[in-house]
C-alpha cells in the first residue's frame, strides 16, 4: 500500500485515490474561480460586436458549453482516472517524445495569457489605489504597473508554495467574485435594460446566421481552450463522476455566465470593461468594488494558470526531481519579466500569436477524443506513459507519433482555412459549421485513418 | 539532471503509484450517470439554447 505523500500534488505522478480529496463542490469552486478573468469581458464583447444581447447570450452560452464539452471529453476522462495532468494524458496520442508539443502549446498558452491577465490585473490594482488614494493620483501605469505585476507574482508564488491546497484555499475566498459579478450584471440589466433590449451590434453582418454562428465560436474556441487548465485540477478529485458537472457548470456555464457582463457593457456603454463602466452606473463606491472584483478574478485565474503550468513541466526528465519553489520560480520568471519590463510591447503584439495558438486545441481535442473513445476504446497503459523503455507502447516513430502530428497539423490548417481568428474574414461552410467543430472532426477522422494506414496503433501495443 | 534509471525502470514511488492504479483503472471512469450530465449540459442544453435564440 503506498501511503500518503504531502508532496503529491507537486508532482506530474498521478495521484492515489486517498490522495485526491476535492469534492464535486471544492473542484467546481476552483474551476469557476480559474475561468472567471478579464477575458470573460472580451469573450462577451466580441460575440457584443455580432449579436443583440439576447441572441448573443444564448449563442454564446451555447457555444460554451460544447467547447467545454469537447475539451473534457478529451483530457478529462484520462486525467480523472489516472490521476493525471492534461500533458500527461497526450502521451498515448502524441507519443513518448511527441508530448512535448502540446506542453509547449500548454506552456505557451498559460503563460501568455497569464502576463496579460497579470498586466490587466496590476493596471486594475493600480487604479484602485489611486481611487483609494494609497498612491498618488500623479503616479502612471508606467512605474506603477511593473511594481504591482512583481507584487501580485510575489503573492501567486507564495500561495502556491503550498501547492494544491494553496489553490483551493485562494480559490474559497476568490470565489466571492462570481456573485458580485453577478451583481454587476444584474445592475446593468436592471438598470439599462431599455437601452439594452434595442441595443443593435456594431459590426454585425447582412448574413444573421454569419453573426450567429459567430457568437457560437467565440464561445467554443473560449471554453477549449481551457484545455491546458482542467487535467491540474480534475485529478485532485477521486473519479470521473465527480468533476463533470463541476466542469460543465463550474467553468463552461460560470464563463458563460460573466461573459454576459462583456455583452451587455459592449452594447449599451461601449466598454467591456466594468471597472471603467461601473463608475458610470453607480458613482465611485462601485468603481471600486468593480477593481477589486477584476483584480481578485485575474489573481485567481493566475494562481491556477501558473500551478497547471507548474505541473506540466513536471513531465519534463530534467524537472521531475526539481524543488517545488525552484520550479515555482521557473514558472512565474517569464511572466513576472513580461509584466516588469516589456508589458506595453507584450500587449500589442504577442496577443495576435495566442489567438492563433488557440485555434490549435480544437484539433488537439479532436485527436484525444478519437484516440481514448474510438481507437483505444478506453484502454490506457498507464505505465507506458511513465516508463522510458523504447520497447514500450506509446514509443511510436522515434518517439512522435507521425499521425498526430499530422493530424495536429491538418485540423489548424482547416481552422484558418474556415476563420481567421483575427480578422474574422471566413469562407467555406463556416457560416453552417463553425471553424472550430470542422477542425476538430477533420483532425479526428486524419488521426485515425493516418494511424490504420502506417500501422502506429499496432507498432506501439 | 541526468535521468541514470534503465530504461523501463520506474522510481520506487511512482512505481507504487502505477501498480496501485493499475489494480482497479476502470474506477475512476465516466458512469451513466456522468454520461447523463455531459450529454444534459453539453449537447441538449446547448441545442435548445441554440434553438431558442435563433427563432425567439
Amino acid at each position: 500500500m503506498v501511503g500518503l505523500s504531502a508532496e503529491a500534488d507537486k508532482s506530474a505522478w498521478p495521484l492515489l485515490p486517498s490522495e485526491r480529496n476535492w469534492g464535486a463542490w471544492r473542484l467546481g469552486i476552483a474551476l469557476g474561480t480559474a475561468a472567471a478573468a478579464t477575458w470573460c469581458y472580451i469573450i462577451g464583447e466580441f460575440a457584443g460586436y455580432y449579436l443583440n444581447f439576447f441572441q448573443a447570450s444564448t449563442a454564446l452560452t451555447a457555444g460554451c458549453m460544447i467547447g467545454m464539452l469537447l475539451a473534457f471529453l478529451a483530457a478529462g476522462p484520462i486525467c480523472a482516472r489516472f490521476g493525471i495532468d492534461s500533458i500527461a494524458s497526450t502521451k498515448p496520442q502524441f507519443g513518448a517524445r511527441g508530448w512535448v508539443i502540446p506542453a509547449a502549446m500548454q506552456l505557451i498558452s498559460i503563460v501568455g495569457w497569464n502576463s496579460l491577465l497579470l498586466i490587466f490585473g496590476a493596471k486594475s490594482a493600480t487604479q484602485l489605489m489611486i481611487t483609494l488614494g494609497v498612491m498618488p493620483a500623479g503616479m502612471g501605469a508606467r512605474e506603477l504597473v511593473p511594481a504591482s505585476t512583481l507584487i501580485v507574482c510575489a503573492l501567486i508564488y507564495l500561495t502556491l508554495l503550498r501547492g494544491a491546497t494553496g489553490v483551493t484555499k485562494m480559490s474559497n475566498i476568490l470565489v466571492a467574485h462570481v456573485p458580485i459579478g453577478c451583481w454587476m450584471l444584474y445592475l446593468l440589466i436592471t438598470r439599462r435594460w431599455p437601452e439594452l433590449r434595442l441595443a443593435q451590434p456594431v459590426l454585425a453582418g447582412p448574413d444573421k446566421l454569419w453573426n450567429y454562428t459567430t457568437g457560437v465560436e467565440i464561445g467554443i474556441t473560449a471554453t477549449m481552450s481551457w484545455w491546458p487548465y482542467i487535467g491540474a485540477m480534475i485529478r485532485m478529485a477521486p473519479n470521473a463522476r465527480t468533476v463533470v458537472v463541476p466542469v460543465m457548470l463550474g467553468m463552461g456555464a460560470a464563463t458563460a455566465l460573466l461573459s454576459l457582463i462583456g455583452i451587455a457593457g459592449i452594447l449599451v456603454l461601449k466598454s467591456s470593461d466594468p471597472s471603467e463602466w461601473l463608475r458610470s452606473v453607480g458613482g465611485p463606491t462601485y468603481a471600486i468594488i468593480a477593481l477589486v472584483f477584476v483584480s481578485a478574478a485575474n489573481f485567481g485565474t493566475a494562481i491556477t494558470g501558473i500551478y497547471s503550468s507548474a505541473i506540466g513541466l513536471r513531465n519534463f526528465a530534467a524537472v521531475e526531481r526539481m524543488s517545488w519553489s525552484t520550479l515555482l520560480l521557473i514558472t512565474i520568471a517569464p511572466v513576472a519579466l513580461v509584466g516588469a519590463l516589456i508589458p506595453e510591447l507584450f500587449f500589442a503584439r504577442f496577443g495576435a500569436f495566442l489567438a492563433f495558438l488557440g485555434v490549435a486545441f480544437a484539433p488537439l481535442c479532436g485527436i484525444q477524443i478519437a484516440d481514448y473513445f474510438l481507437l483505444r476504446r478506453r484502454v490506457i497503459d498507464i505505465r507506458a506513459i511513465y516508463g522510458r523503455d523504447p520497447a514500450k507502447p506509446y514509443r511510436s516513430i522515434g518517439g512522435f507519433n507521425p499521425a498526430a502530428l499530422l493530424a495536429l497539423g491538418l485540423g489548424c490548417a482547416i481552422y484558418l482555412k474556415l476563420l481567421n481568428p483575427l480578422t474574422y474574414a471566413s469562407s467555406g461552410p463556416y457560416r453552417f459549421l463553425t471553424a472550430s467543430l470542422p477542425a476538430a472532426t477533420c483532425a479526428a477522422g486524419c488521426y485515425l485513418i493516418v494511424t490504420r494506414l502506417i500501422g502506429t496503433r499496432s507498432a506501439d501495443s | 539532471m541526468t535521468d541514470t534509471r534503465p530504461d523501463g525502470e520506474l522510481p520506487p514511488e511512482l512505481e507504487l503509484r502505477v501498480e496501485a492504479i493499475e489494480r482497479d483503472d476502470r474506477a475512476g471512469d465516466l458512469t451513466r450517470a456522468s454520461w447523463f450530465w455531459l450529454l444534459l449540459f453539453g449537447v441538449v442544453t446547448p441545442a435548445a439554447l441554440l434553438l431558442w435564440g435563433w427563432w425567439a
